[in-house]
């Protein structure tokens, strides 16, 4: 029998993961077609619409499940070996990353800067967001030196518009109500608009 | 006899300094294009087609062909350095070639993925040249069985490269076929696992999703690790390409070249495929193939030169039928009609003249692609000395205006956001994100395939087993797959019986 309270914490994670790609599969197989009998009127019993993603979904489980099978069999193995010898004990799990490696605050906060640097580009316009984005990344970074930042910041932001504005024309957001204004006036001040 | 005296006298038309001149300026925009991430040669192609309305066609050609030819390398550039794939055929590149730059040899990889990429690229302009006549008749007897046929070579080539973990990395290639699967179906018009967002609706696509994991991932190791001194690189000054290096990878750049010829001819197959069947293929018969993944040159030689081996290749349905393989052979053709020239058959007995130019501007653009790599590569290798904060923002900034630039649309920027912090989870975790970035490219083009092959042969599944090009490329795919796991699933057999016994 396999002593499931030797087992650690990450195998435990290692198996819950190809079991919850198991159910998040099955769950989205329920949500393929919006209107599944359109689609079979539409068909008449021919390879459909919907068939290759709902063929790819069970591949999704059936490999899935295959990886739960390989780590089941493999932990039933390890706890046999081990049984014998403490020597038996797969290395490999030295090299999988412990759950406190797993994130660091400073990435979190990294992903949350990312995100709202997203959001923030259609209702400040990419200018000012990406200023801002500039400024508040290079002070995360570790960087305290004010004018480095200041000159980085505002140096690169007016890289990327003349490169993007200018020279590659794209129809970058320019924001909502007075960012917009802002946006328009800068453009027509650094001559890229 | 004759093609070698049609080959010279277009050379004497190639070299005249304007078309010389255009050729290099295509090239050096096509390797700029092709290594900022998410504005690819295709864009840099598409954006110059009107500067050619006032050309001659056979300038338009030729100055389309340098984006062409030096955006396919282009990519490279920013996938060994960044390891971020300018193009999706660069992908590979990034598997060996980012490792290589992490031991500070950035300008050795550098060199190695110029000096095949030209290997690869001179010889399928030769092949373009000498043998695009019988080779068309090869690739006309392709239809849609066997380019599906050829998008499940391309798809299963990555079990060569994820052996060590099969179960999981299928499961990943699985997931990014499902991904590229959302969005209204190529056939029927219905909307597929949309859940009702509008911005679903047209699909997620792969440059987005490479921007995200690639890009997004690879800046939150940085930060992670930053330190505001110098990159890790910054001492590494740039080599110009010797022949040490190249001779080194020789013959993994010649497996390269030939298999980018072959694949290349296929339409729609293109560079990706070509790339990515290189490697696999290289890591089986390399005698490093176990350490392929951990900054081996060979690894990095092969997808280069086939990636680079397809832009001629791909030019002989072009030139000779009439048939775009890929959107940027579809700019070309675009460019001869609108210029009154109609390619087929015909085009090589009424204007031989002018597809000699072409061939031999291909040869020479893929020399001077040297230069030009050499030039770019140097530009950015300097990125290599900026603080990774700096250089990470700047990555940042450029991900979303690029993931934005695919469609013009903020729901991209999302997108690639989201996958940008699924990738790094999946890195942290260990879980495999190539194989599900080839699932996202190929996975559209597989379906597209499949559904037209059994929309033109009445729902007969057994058409991609009946017809004997599909046949073979499909036994082929399995033969792969067998060579590719059995030895390894036979060696852990016979040694978990050692330890049982």
């Amino acid at each position: 029998m396999i002593d499931l309270y030797r087992m650690q914490r990450e195998t435990l994670v290692r198996f819950l993961a190809p079991v919850l790609f198991i159910a998040g599969a099955i769950v989205l197989t329920g949500f393929v077609d919006e209107n599944p009998a359109r689609t079979a009127e539409m068909t008449r019993g021919t390879f459909g619409p919907t068939a290759w993603p709902s063929y790819m979904l069970y591949g999704v489980i059936f490999f899935a499940a295959g990886w739960l099978l390989q780590d089941v069999l493999g932990a039933l193995w390890r706890a046999r070996a081990s049984r014998r010898t403490e020597a038996g004990r797969n290395t490999e799990q030295a090299n999988r990353p412990r759950a406190g490696e797993v994130f660091e605050l400073r990435v979190l906060i990294a992903i949350g800067v990312i995100a709202a640097y997203g959001y923030l580009i259609p209702i400040i316009g990419f200018a000012f967001a990406t200023l801002l984005f500039f400024l508040v990344w290079f002070v995360l970074g570790g960087i305290r030196r004010p004018k480095l930042i200041g000159l980085v910041s505002v140096g690169g932001t007016l890289f990327m518009l003349y490169l993007f504005v200018k020279l590659a024309s794209m129809p970058l957001a320019r924001g909502e109500g007075i960012f917009a204004e802002w946006t328009i006036a800068l453009y027509q001040f650094l001559k890229v608009f | 006899m004759e093609t070698l005296i049609n080959l010279s006298n277009g050379m004497l038309t190639a070299v005249d300094p304007f078309n010389l001149g255009i050729m290099l300026i295509g090239l050096t925009v096509g390797v700029v294009a092709g290594a900022l991430p998410g504005i690819s040669f295709v864009n840099a192609m598409a954006i110059a087609l009107p500067f050619t309305y006032m050309m001659t066609p056979l300038s338009s050609m030729v100055f389309l062909g340098g984006i062409y030819a030096g955006g396919v390398f282009g990519g490279s550039i920013s996938a060994i350095l960044i390891n971020i794939p300018g193009t999706p055929a660069s992908l590979p590149s990034c598997w060996d070639g980012f490792p290589m730059t992490k031991r500070g040899e950035s300008s050795r990889a550098l060199t190695i993925a110029i000096s095949a990429s030209a290997t690869g690229g001179v010889a399928s302009a030769l092949l373009l040249t000498f043998g695009a006549p019988p080779f068309a008749q090869f690739a006309l007897s392709f239809g849609q069985p066997e380019f599906f046929a050829a998008t499940v070579l391309g798809l299963v080539s990555i079990i060569a490269i994820a052996k060590s973990a099969p179960w999981v990395s299928l499961l990943s290639l699985f997931l990014g076929v499902v991904i590229g699967s959302i969005g209204v179906d190529p056939l029927y018009g219905v909307p597929r696992l949309t859940f009702g967002i509008q911005g679903l609706q047209s699909g997620i696509n792969f440059v987005v999703v490479m921007i995200g994991l690639f890009a997004f991932c690879e800046v939150l190791e940085m930060l992670a690790k930053a330190s505001h001194g110098s990159g890790s690189d910054g001492k590494t000054r740039f080599k110009l390409p010797s022949f040490r290096d190249f001779w080194a990878v020789k013959g993994a750049a010649a497996r390269g070249a030939g298999i980018g010829c072959m694949i290349g001819m296929v339409p729609g197959a293109g560079a990706t495929v070509g790339a990515v069947v290189a490697y696999g293929i290289e890591k089986q018969v390399s005698p490093h193939g176990a350490k392929f993944g951990t900054g081996i040159e060979a690894g990095l030689a092969a997808p280069e030169a086939a990636k680079n081996a397809t832009t001629g290749a791909a030019m002989i349905p072009l030139l000779t039928l009439g048939i775009p393989g890929s959107a940027a052979t579809a700019i070309m053709l675009a460019a001869l009609v609108l210029h009154g020239v109609t390619p087929g058959p015909l085009l090589f007995a009424m204007q031989t003249d002018m597809v000699y130019t072409i061939f031999a501007s291909l040869l020479l653009a893929n020399l001077f692609m040297i230069g030009a790599g050499v030039l770019v590569a140097r530009g950015f290798s300097s990125l290599l000395k900026v603080p990774p904060t700096v250089l990470g923002a700047f990555i940042v900034v450029m991900s979303v205006v690029g993931a934005y630039g695919v469609r013009n649309n903020l729901f991209d920027v999302y997108v690639c956001l989201f996958f940008g912090f699924i990738g790094y989870v999946m890195k942290r975790v260990n879980f495999p994100t190539p194989p599900l970035v080839l699932g996202v490219i190929l996975g559209p083009l597989a379906e597209r395939y499949f559904l037209t092959s059994l929309a033109n042969y009445d729902n007969d599944m057994g058409i991609f087993l009946s017809r004997p090009i599909s046949a073979s490329i499909l036994a082929f795919a399995l033969v792969f797959v067998m060579w590719s796991l059995l030895p390894d699933a036979i060696r852990k057999m016979r040694r978990g019986l050692a330890q049982a016994a």
